[in-house]
């Protein structure tokens, strides 16, 4: 007689991905097709589960808002955010591993965690091999794969996928969607995350290609520079921002003084992911003024928080570090309504990891509220 | 295809070329992407125009239908029901109406005779008796459809994908038939053009899962131009 119930908690990894550095928890990793909480809800639904009630104390809002866009399941999703794993209910499952088959011992350290997902990559692909459908569910809708290349099962290749002449893929290959396999490419024992571009005669072995950055699990590196035409990632690096923020900064702009008022800021500053920015990295409000034409020119959000350089970075833990790498930032952050305007500030640290741990546009409005201080301020 | 390694540094060492693999790269990924946004253009290009035309094209049918349906037993002409469209998300679904005012309640007394089966996905009998006699006429030619039209124009539906299913129906499905909702429902697919409603629920999804394997633009006008025999000769219908 099948649960009504089920009760998944997410493992609270975060502090341990210090390799691979992912803005998602590792509940949300894709393992082939979906993120391993789908094929938790997968399992809910063969299991003839109505409700499934889902627990994570690592990235709870990311993990919220996927549960609240899963609605191809017909199951009543329930969230509950936790502190730590260990406050879940004695009875609810640790989804660590693919439904049905028992886990490993858990991870010590950031590349166990990549090889732990590449083995449940693994462990999938030949599940799904043995589909009677297999053929049908191995390719995605609006991919053109070139006659002359090769597929060898198992293999699994997204949507709006491009694999050009000669390529060879698999075994346990799974190439994410909308990627682009230029030709002659060799992929095995490997994963592509969603649009990845593979330069033509490339070849990946025990390799995991996410977002650009290479992780080769044979010899445990990674590769962060890559010349475009060797491996990219396709997706867009521009922030977006929206056209209410860009009038609003231009107004402010204008409210402060304009160019006048920017004049002076003749020195810039590097931020840890390679931004240059005009300012002083340890003036606090002044360099705002010299940030807002970035606004409205679309190259920094208006609301974010605040940039720092790779020394502030550093004096950060490896936890913060994790939830602040992947945080846009922007010209007003939450801090500055508490009274915080630069990365110095003992307390700045704690309010930016708030802001980052929140949906994006959570706490707009209070530092909404708090840029239309400025003019009057100053 | 293998290339010496020699040859690849020698190669890279000569000046522009990497600049002009590289911009070459640059070249093929834009191309892709136009590719994949042409593709999305083509199949909401021929939904809109082909909605259109067919609404213009049936409007006496529509007529007609409408007057010999309110003539009939004075109900409303069309029908609204709610279905799961892609990703999952809930629709209301324009039809003819065909069945009786009270045909819901009436379902469940009648899932016991489910040409389907008992444990069907689907719910499907012959000589339904909760289907008028104009029902009986205009689903024999699937003019009960053609208001779906309308969803297609508001971009609920396409013209070709596969059937939006009923909620009732996705509570009883297996996690495999799910893959069936990730693209947008249409008003006909390969199961109409090959047998209808005598194919069974697994068939349904086997084909469905072949038409999403295979789709593009070119495919979905043969499907079309493959469903009017289908309709004139009422294959499968009932």
């Amino acid at each position: 007689m099948p649960s009504e119930l089920l009760e998944l908690v997410l493992p609270d990894w975060g502090g341990l991905d210090t390799v691979r550095r992912s803005p998602l928890p590792f509940g949300l990793w894709t393992i082939g097709d979906q993120c391993l909480l789908h094929h938790w809800l997968d399992h809910a639904v063969n299991q003839g589960v109505s409700r499934v009630h889902v627990f994570a104390a690592d990235r709870p809002a990311a993990v919220r808002r996927v549960v609240a866009e899963s609605l191809l399941w017909p199951l009543t999703l329930e969230f509950t955010a936790l502190a730590t794993t260990a406050d879940a209910p004695a009875g609810a499952t640790l989804a660590d591993w693919l439904p049905g088959s028992s886990a490993p011992p858990a991870p010590t350290h950031g590349w166990d965690l990549i090889e732990r997902a590449a083995a449940m990559q693994r462990a999938w692909l030949e599940r799904m091999a043995c589909e009677p459908d297999y053929a049908l569910l191995s390719i995605g809708f609006t991919c053109r794969i070139h006659p002359h290349a090769k597929l060898i099962a198992p293999y699994f290749i997204g949507d709006g996928v491009f694999i050009g002449p000669g390529c060879e893929i698999g075994p346990y290959a799974v190439i994410g969607p909308g990627s682009v396999l230029a030709g002659a490419n060799r992929v095995a024992h490997s994963q592509l995350t969603a649009r990845s571009f593979l330069g033509p005669v490339t070849a990946l072995d025990h390799c995991l290609l996410d977002g650009g950055v290479l992780f080769n699990l044979k010899h445990r590196s990674r590769l962060d520079q890559f010349e475009p035409h060797l491996l990219a990632t396709m997706e867009q690096s521009a922030p977006h921002v929206p056209l209410r923020d860009r009038l609003r900064a231009l107004l402010l702009f204008l409210w402060l003084g304009g160019s006048r008022a920017s004049a002076g800021t003749a020195t810039s500053f590097e931020t840890f992911d390679g931004r240059r920015l005009p300012g002083d990295p340890h003036a606090g409000l002044s360099n705002r003024r010299a940030w807002l034409p970035l606004v409205w020119q679309g190259k920094l959000p208006l609301y974010g928080i605040l940039p720092r350089t790779t020394a502030q970075f550093e004096l950060l833990n490896g936890d913060w570090q994790n939830l602040i790498r992947h945080a846009p930032i922007g010209v007003f952050a939450y801090a500055d309504s508490q009274g915080c305007h630069t990365p110095e500030h003992p307390e700045e640290a704690l309010h930016a990891v708030y802001q980052a741990s929140l949906p994006p546009a959570t706490l707009n409005s209070a530092i909404a509220q708090f840029s239309r201080t400025l003019p009057s301020a100053s | 295809m293998q290339i010496d390694p020699a040859t690849y540094w020698s190669q890279t060492a000569q000046d522009g070329t990497v600049e002009r693999w590289s911009r070459n790269a640059r070249r093929k990924i834009r191309l892709w992407r136009c590719t994949l946004v042409v593709a999305r253009v083509l199949k909401r290009g021929l939904d809109i125009g082909g909605a259109l035309a067919a609404l213009c094209l049936f409007a006496p049918i529509f007529v007609l239908t409408a007057l010999l349906i309110k003539l009939e037993d004075r109900g409303p002409v069309f029908f609204r029901q709610n279905r799961v469209g892609a990703g999952g998300r809930l629709f209301g679904m324009w039809k003819f109406r065909s069945m009786r005012v009270n045909a819901e309640q009436l379902t469940d007394l009648l899932l016991q005779t489910n040409q389907h089966g008992q444990a069907g996905v689907t719910f499907k009998m012959r000589d339904d008796p909760r289907i008028t006699r104009v029902g009986k006429w205009i689903r024999k030619l699937s003019i009960d459809e053609f208001p779906q039209f309308y969803n297609v124009l508001r971009g609920n539906m396409s013209l070709v994908g596969p059937r939006p299913p009923l909620p009732r129906e996705v509570a009883a499905y297996k996690a495999s038939h799910l893959r069936r909702l990730r693209v947008k429902p249409g008003i006909t697919c390969l199961w109409q053009i090959g047998g209808r409603a005598d194919i069974d629920f697994e068939g349904q999804v086997r084909l469905d899962l072949q038409y999403i394997r295979s789709s593009s633009a070119l495919y979905d006008l043969v499907i079309l131009f493959k469903t009017l025999p289908a309709v004139i000769f009422g294959k499968g219908a009932y």
